[in-house]
């Protein structure tokens, strides 16, 4: 586990590795963490926008000694497949996985990039690690398609600590992203809409609005 | 601290209504207070003369440096974070000053002018503004905000330097906003760079 200190130590220790200046979109429970929503996390979630960006990120994690490893074991086989998979980094007891552009099926859209709530810049060195977190709402979205229970223990967390929670955003993102190449984005969200339904209040408008578009 | 109480007291509290939703005595409130402060889930308003007020979250408080903290330092009129910016490591005025002009927020950019009173190191500015490719900018901001506000003295060489920078193709700091005041304008034309001021705004930030 990593907690929200050892995330900024590590950040900034890792900013002073770049070659260039990285910037990237935070979106698990590390950001999560960002927020203030939880302490710690098992894997720090990464995605950059380029190939060029995240290489850059890893020739610096690689001279920290984190080593590569498999995705088996952590994500469902099918995910591992998938052409979008993350490469995963670990030493010890952390863990990044690093995206570029898709997570899985998903991609950072243009709205999530816009949407982000967060930006934190870790400048020790010559270049800076950007980091900019993605909007509580892009993160229950994002979590709402991983379908593991940790992450809808994240997703419950979110909600019941947020007063003011738009629904609307997440529909509006499974609904771009269904139309770009995300076929379970809707399905997924729906299943886990109906399993929060159970614990929270979502009024019936948002579940019409789902499917209308399913 | 255990999230059923946090939920109970979330929101705006005074030591007396902090001491009558807890039942708890001054002594043991006061501590409470304390705990809930160190865990990041509460937050001191006032103080001195001024009555605290302690506003209580489920979530934690993020706190640290970065651009907002920095504008609204030095701000006639303190703007409201669009985000949250944390920067973590070394981060001044100077570096405040070029996040703000790279935003391309009006009124981010109006209230950060007010930075250029307490600019220390100008080589800073200046190696900056080159890294950005900003040095017409900067220099342009400087010179209006002298005309509006007291700022500290750019020294001679960085701003003979700036000036070379003189773009050929006039640019905008912000796009579709122009100004309409003579003198603002004779400023933009000296650096050949549109200032998004109106004479108005000047006028506001006396």
């Amino acid at each position: 586990m990593i907690s929200k200190e050892d995330q900024n130590n590590l950040l900034q220790l890792v900013s002073r590795y770049l070659k260039k200046n990285v910037t990237c979109y935070a979106f698990g429970g590390n950001a999560m963490m960002y927020y203030g929503y939880k302490n710690a996390t098992k894997d720090i979630d990464i995605i950059f926008e380029t190939e060029e960006e995240r290489n850059v990120f890893i020739d610096a994690i690689m001279q920290l000694g984190y080593k590569q490893m498999s995705m088996k074991g952590v994500y469902i086989e099918n995910l591992c497949k998938e052409k979008h998979k993350p490469l995963m980094f670990t030493r010890g007891d952390e863990r990044f996985d690093l995206f570029v552009s898709k997570i899985f099926q998903t991609q950072l859209s243009p709205a999530m990039k816009h949407r982000a709530q967060a930006r934190h810049d870790y400048v020790v060195g010559e270049y800076s690690l950007i980091v900019f977190v993605l909007c509580k709402e892009d993160i229950v979205f994002l979590k709402s398609i991983t379908q593991r229970e940790k992450d809808f223990d994240d997703i419950r967390t979110i909600i019941e600590k947020e007063s003011s929670f738009d629904w609307n955003i997440v529909i509006n993102e499974a609904i771009f992203q269904s139309q770009h190449g995300d076929g379970w984005a809707i399905l997924d969200l729906e299943e886990t809409m109906k399993r929060l339904k159970e614990i929270v209040f979502i009024k019936k408008q948002y579940f019409d609005k789902l499917y209308g578009k399913q | 601290m255990q999230e059923g109480l946090l939920k109970k007291l979330e929101g705006k509290h005074t030591l007396e209504s902090f001491m009558q939703a807890t039942g708890l005595k001054k002594a043991s409130a006061l501590n409470c207070i304390a705990q809930l402060r160190k865990s990041g889930h509460l937050k001191t308003e006032g103080g001195g003369k001024q009555k605290r007020i302690y506003t209580i979250s489920l979530k934690q408080f993020i706190e640290g440096k970065g651009m907002f903290t920095i504008i609204n330092a030095y701000a006639k009129n303190p703007v409201f974070p669009a985000f949250q910016h944390i920067v973590h490591g070394k981060y001044d005025p100077e570096h405040a000053l070029i996040d703000a002009i790279l935003l391309k927020d009006f009124r981010i950019l109006q209230q950060s002018l007010y930075i250029f009173n307490h600019i220390k190191k100008w080589t800073v500015l200046h190696k900056l503004a080159k890294k950005h490719h900003l040095e017409p900018v900067v220099g342009v901001l400087y010179d209006f905000a002298r005309t509006a506000i007291k700022t500290k003295r750019m020294p001679d060489t960085m701003r003979n330097s700036l000036i070379t920078k003189r773009p050929t193709k006039q640019i905008e700091i912000i796009s579709g906003l122009r100004t309409n005041d003579i003198q603002i304008k004779r400023i933009s034309d000296n650096w050949n760079v549109k200032l998004p001021f109106s004479l108005k705004d000047k006028e506001e930030m006396q």
